[in-house]
């Protein structure tokens, strides 16, 4: 703000040196002379006038001419003066615009350099920040190709984990086929197994049936009282000849023991197969008969 | 209901328990579990060898096997082969062919020695052997007087029946009965007799022109109770020692004294009396002679016989219009009506597990012995004759004496408590009427 002041002074300045220099040379260069011829209308109307008041107005125009002049020397003393104060106060203002121009140059010339130092360090800067900018560009550049590469890498082991996936899935497809051909086997052999067990069972069964039909039969439980219970231990030999009867638990009832026993030895030999081999395969050797008459 | 219950749950049980040893690995371990909840209810195979004998020559005082297998056969619940088809007849355990015995399925086999001592007296060895276990149940040694052999006979039946049955025998107990025969003028002679339970070894402890009625034992086996019609008195009841044959009048009232029944506990006599005009149970205490009169009814009550537990008698009335059994509670309250069905049930006796009572059933023209079972009121008639009468239990339970129509008049038979086997002891010339089975001797 104060520059732009300072700068509207400035012009203010120059512009009325400029004006009052103009006006010393409009008066000083034609330098005319102190009469000037009259003007001469002042005679056309002069026709009418008589002498007394000619003279008189002539003594007054003399007289006014007088004044005139006077006033006009005055004026020109004046304007003398004043011209000459006026070219003192241009000469000083000359030299106070001069060394104010001077002062301006200089300013000028500083700022000027100042601008220009300005410039080049925002030249500089501008420079680094180019160089900035290339070298961060160039950063980012590294990045994405660093990225790249990742992802090429990260691409490259994926894929090697899909492989490595597919390896796996087809051993374990493999070896799943392999347990269910095992376990397919393992089913048939377990249907044989059981479809031999469910023939031995039946068999076991009709035996059972058979041996505890025969020794019911010899079973006499006549006068015996109710709710008795007992277990024995028999051995037989193909053929069904029992060889041992043992009792394993007693009923408490010294009669009732023996008539179970009874019945058991008087059932021999107990309808059983006579082949050794399928006796033992059906476990015959042994049994467990427990008497508990309803 | 809750014993039902039980028992099915039971059976279940045993179901599953079997069905798991069956199909479990233990059953591969032990081998097959056979499971026996049925048999049959036959008689006992037994073979009674004759006995072997060592005293004078010539042959023993006494057949004990023939007595011996008598009483088994007769029990019911064994059956014995003659001699005449025995594959041997071993005297001694060492000579036993346990196979042969086992081949005619003989379950045991009775084999024995009667030897003459020194003294004139007798030694008798028996024993009784298991056929198919090869070993003896039983052996005793008993020494016996000649009059004593045939008791002998009977204690050993009583032996091999308890082995094998559980239950006590009662062979070596004697029956009380009253004979009737006509003498050469025809005039009715009677008699009150003992014998042994298979009618031999009669006793005579009274003879009488007069009518004898109603023997009842005491239950120490020493006393009879029986009725005696005096001339022009009427029926009066008396007491006898039935060894030294001491007598005492215990009810000669006004009009009816009959039926007399011993007390289990032998201090009271119950008995039918009229003194008070109609025939009411009396319970007479044979202590202080006290009467207490049980019924009041104008009908008949009559036939008083004790529960075993001593607290109830049965009678017959027939203050229903038709004779049927009563039951009176000694300590008061009115009878209640035991039988039913039929048109007549009368002479109650109770079974000694008080569990029924044996009675004459009349119906279809006939009267017959039956078994009214206490608890489910069942009645079953166990006799198919037309005149059975005075049933009388063993004091097993496991038989009935009874009386009943044979060719020559009144006989004595006796069946089985299940009806099964059927016996006539005729063993007596004339009528025998009444029989009362005796009490266990004192062991």
């Amino acid at each position: 703000m104060w520059f732009l002041t300072l700068r509207s002074c400035f012009y203010s300045v120059v512009l009325h040196a400029v004006v009052l220099t103009l006006l010393v040379v409009n008066f000083d260069a034609p330098r005319p002379p102190v009469f000037k011829p009259r003007p001469p209308e002042n005679i056309v109307e002069a026709v009418k006038v008589d002498d007394k008041e000619v003279e008189k107005e002539l003594q007054r125009l003399r007289d006014l001419e007088k004044a005139k002049e006077q006033a006009l020397e005055n004026k020109l003393k004046a304007i003398e003066k004043k011209a000459t104060e006026t070219e003192k106060k241009r000469q000083a203002e000359e030299r106070r615009l001069a060394a104010a121009r001077e002062k301006a140059a200089a300013e000028k010339k500083k700022r000027e350099q100042a601008r220009l130092a300005e410039e080049k360090k925002a030249a500089a800067e501008r420079q680094r920040i180019k160089a900035e900018k290339e070298q961060a560009q160039a950063e980012l550049k590294r990045i994405e190709e660093k990225k790249q590469q990742a992802e090429a890498e990260r691409k490259r082991l994926e894929e090697e984990k899909r492989k490595a996936e597919a390896e796996r899935k087809r051993l374990a497809e493999e070896k799943r086929k392999q347990e269910e051909a095992k376990a397919l086997q393992q089913q048939l052999a377990r249907e044989q197994q059981e479809l031999e067990q469910a023939q031995q069972q039946q068999t076991l069964q009709k035996l059972t049936w058979e041996i505890s039909r025969k020794v019911s039969s010899n079973f006499n439980k006549v006068g015996l009282p109710p709710g008795l219970t007992c277990r024995l231990a028999v051995q037989a030999i193909p053929g069904g000849e029992v060889i041992s009867v043992t009792l394993s638990e007693s009923s408490g009832n010294e009669i009732f023991d023996r008539r179970a026993i009874t019945a058991v030895e008087k059932a021999s030999p107990l309808p059983l197969p006579a082949d050794p081999a399928l006796f033992d395969r059906l476990r015959l050797r042994n049994f467990i008969f427990t008497f508990a008459p309803e | 209901m809750k014993v039902s219950d039980a028992s099915a749950a039971k059976r279940l049980a045993r179901g599953l328990l079997w069905l798991l040893l069956a199909t479990g690995p233990a059953a591969a371990q032990e081998g097959l579990e056979i499971l026996i909840d049925t048999g049959v209810e036959d008689p006992l195979p037994i073979a009674v060898v004759p006995f072997g004998w060592a005293g004078a020559p010539g042959s023993a005082p006494i057949d004990l096997h023939v007595t011996i297998a008598n009483n088994l056969e007769r029990s019911g619940r064994f059956f014995t082969i003659d001699p005449l088809e025995m594959p041997q007849r071993p005297t001694d355990y060492s000579e036993v062919n346990f196979r042969d015995w086992q081949l005619l399925q003989m379950e045991n086999l009775v084999i024995g020695h009667l030897k003459e001592t020194a003294s004139g007296g007798f030694d008798i060895e028996f024993r009784l052997l298991d056929v198919y276990k090869e070993t003896q149940i039983a052996g005793f040694r008993i020494a016996a007087t000649s009059k004593q052999l045939r008791r002998t006979a009977h204690r050993i039946s009583d032996i091999i029946f308890e082995k094998l049955t559980g239950i006590r025998g009662a062979f070596d107990t004697r029956i009380a009965y009253v004979t009737v025969k006509k003498d050469s003028a025809g005039a009715e002679r009677y008699a009150l007799q003992i014998a042994d339970a298979d009618g031999f070894n009669p006793q005579v402890l009274l003879e009488s022109t007069q009518p004898l009625l109603s023997p009842a034992w005491s239950p120490d086996g020493r006393r009879l109770a029986y009725v005696l019609f005096e001339e022009r008195r009427g029926s009066t009841v008396f007491l006898q020692d039935v060894f030294t044959g001491a007598r005492e009048k215990v009810a000669a009232h006004e009009g009816i004294n009959s039926a007399p029944a011993f007390s289990p506990d032998g201090r009271k006599l119950a008995m039918t009396l009229s003194k008070e005009g109609n025939p009411e149970i009396f319970v007479l205490n044979l202590e202080d002679k006290s009467l207490q009169r049980i019924t009041r009814h104008r009908a008949i009550d009559t036939e008083p016989n004790w529960s075993p537990d001593g607290a109830r008698l049965v009678f017959t009335s027939d203050r229903g219009g038709s004779p049927q059994i009563y039951e009176a509670d000694l300590r008061g309250g009115q009878p209640r009506r035991l039988t039913f069905s039929g048109s007549y049930s009368a002479r109650p006796r109770h079974a000694p597990d008080g569990g029924g009572l044996a009675l004459v059933y009349g119906g279809n023209g006939g009267f017959r012995i039956a078994y009214l079972d206490l608890q489910s009121r069942y009645l079953s008639v166990l006799t198919n004759n037309r005149l059975d009468e005075s049933p009388s239990f063993s004091p097993n339970g496991s038989m009935i004496i009874y009386a009943t129509k044979g060719a020559h008049g009144s006989e004595l038979a006796a069946v089985s408590a299940d009806g099964t086997v059927h016996q006539r002891l005729a063993l007596q010339d004339g009528e025998v009427r009444e029989p009362a089975w005796g009490p266990f001797p004192k062991r």
